[in-house]
């Protein structure tokens, strides 16, 4: 992943990373799925949307983010 | 990052679609650090634990993985990814095989084309265009499996030369070691990455995910084949 990002306004945080990145909009960020951003529960739900349109089913994380991707995985296991 | 944050969470009961695994990347800042996180991200159920190959950036992979199997014994050490354009193939061989070793058959060899032009400047050369850096890749990826596998080499095809190249008495735990390929774009992800994978030794490939969001703009197409997943922007 290269962004992860555990917040609970989406917009805002993809609003703040896009200028970094050439090309990109905001909503090119929240869709795309090497980039986490939301609440826990919102991209637990973009996870399994992303299994279930191309059967992505394995994720690495660098180590800064894995506190945040666990919580996402506990999310996961909730919905 | 503080090993306490992990917790066993069994993330495998019962998802429509089956399992999703997560994996971790981490950086080599200290021997205290690098061996916790290596710890933690197994006892986390973590499927692997990768590291990076960028010379004159950051640490070298397979030394660090090496010493991360040693305080592990499950989850899986692989590089996300080597350099293809920079590695020589039989060195890169020898090195995934004796991870493969001395992990008891937790290698993951990750390859990818490179990207960034510094690698080759550094040592004298210019980093090629991306069609043979992919040319490369697709080369030395078939050549290190052969090698694998306990073949004996020879090829001169402009891309990788060797003659009469193996390993000898190295011999890798896993027939074969799983493969994943890191990259973007039809060439990587389409047929010639599926040539890669057809003729039966890779046991599974990760899903690459290395496509910026730039080129993701406008949507995505994905090919999807057995335990293979790959992302890439529409052609």
């Amino acid at each position: 992943m290269q962004h992860v990002e555990v917040t609970d306004d989406a917009a805002v945080a993809a609003a703040r990373l896009a200028p970094h990145i050439a090309g990109a909009t905001a909503n090119d960020l929240i869709e795309a799925p090497f980039i986490w951003i939301g609440t826990r529960h919102e991209i637990a739900k973009q996870l399994l949307e992303a299994q279930d349109r191309w059967a992505i089913s394995r994720y690495v994380v660098r180590d800064d983010a894995v506190s945040s991707a666990l919580d996402v995985m506990r999310a996961l296991r909730a919905v | 990052m503080r090993p306490g944050v992990f917790r066993c969470l069994g993330w495998d009961d019962g998802w429509v679609g089956g399992r999703i695994e997560l994996s971790v990347q981490g950086r080599v800042r200290d021997q205290s650090m690098w061996l916790a996180l290596a710890r933690a991200a197994e006892e986390a159920g973590c499927d692997a634990l990768y590291v990076a190959d960028h010379p004159g950036t950051a640490a070298a992979p397979f030394v660090a993985l090496a010493a991360a199997a040693s305080v592990t014994e499950r989850i899986r050490l692989g590089t996300c990814v080597v350099n293809a354009g920079l590695w020589e193939s039989l060195s890169l061989a020898a090195e995934i095989a004796t991870l493969d070793v001395v992990s008891h058959g937790r290698a993951v060899l990750g390859l990818g084309a490179g990207h960034t032009p510094s690698e080759w400047a550094m040592t004298g050369r210019s980093m090629p265009p991306a069609a043979a850096r992919v040319d490369r890749l697709i080369e030395v990826t078939r050549v290190v499996r052969d090698l694998l596998r306990g073949a004996s080499v020879t090829t001169g095809d402009g891309q990788v030369e060797l003659d009469g190249a193996q390993l000898g008495d190295l011999r890798p735990v896993q027939l074969p070691i799983p493969l994943m390929v890191g990259g973007n774009g039809p060439v990587c992800c389409g047929s010639p990455r599926r040539r890669l994978t057809s003729s039966g030794s890779v046991g599974w490939v990760a899903p690459c995910l290395m496509v910026t969001p730039m080129k993701w703009r406008g949507g995505a197409r994905l090919w999807t084949g057995r335990s293979t997943q790959c992302a890439s922007p529409r052609p």
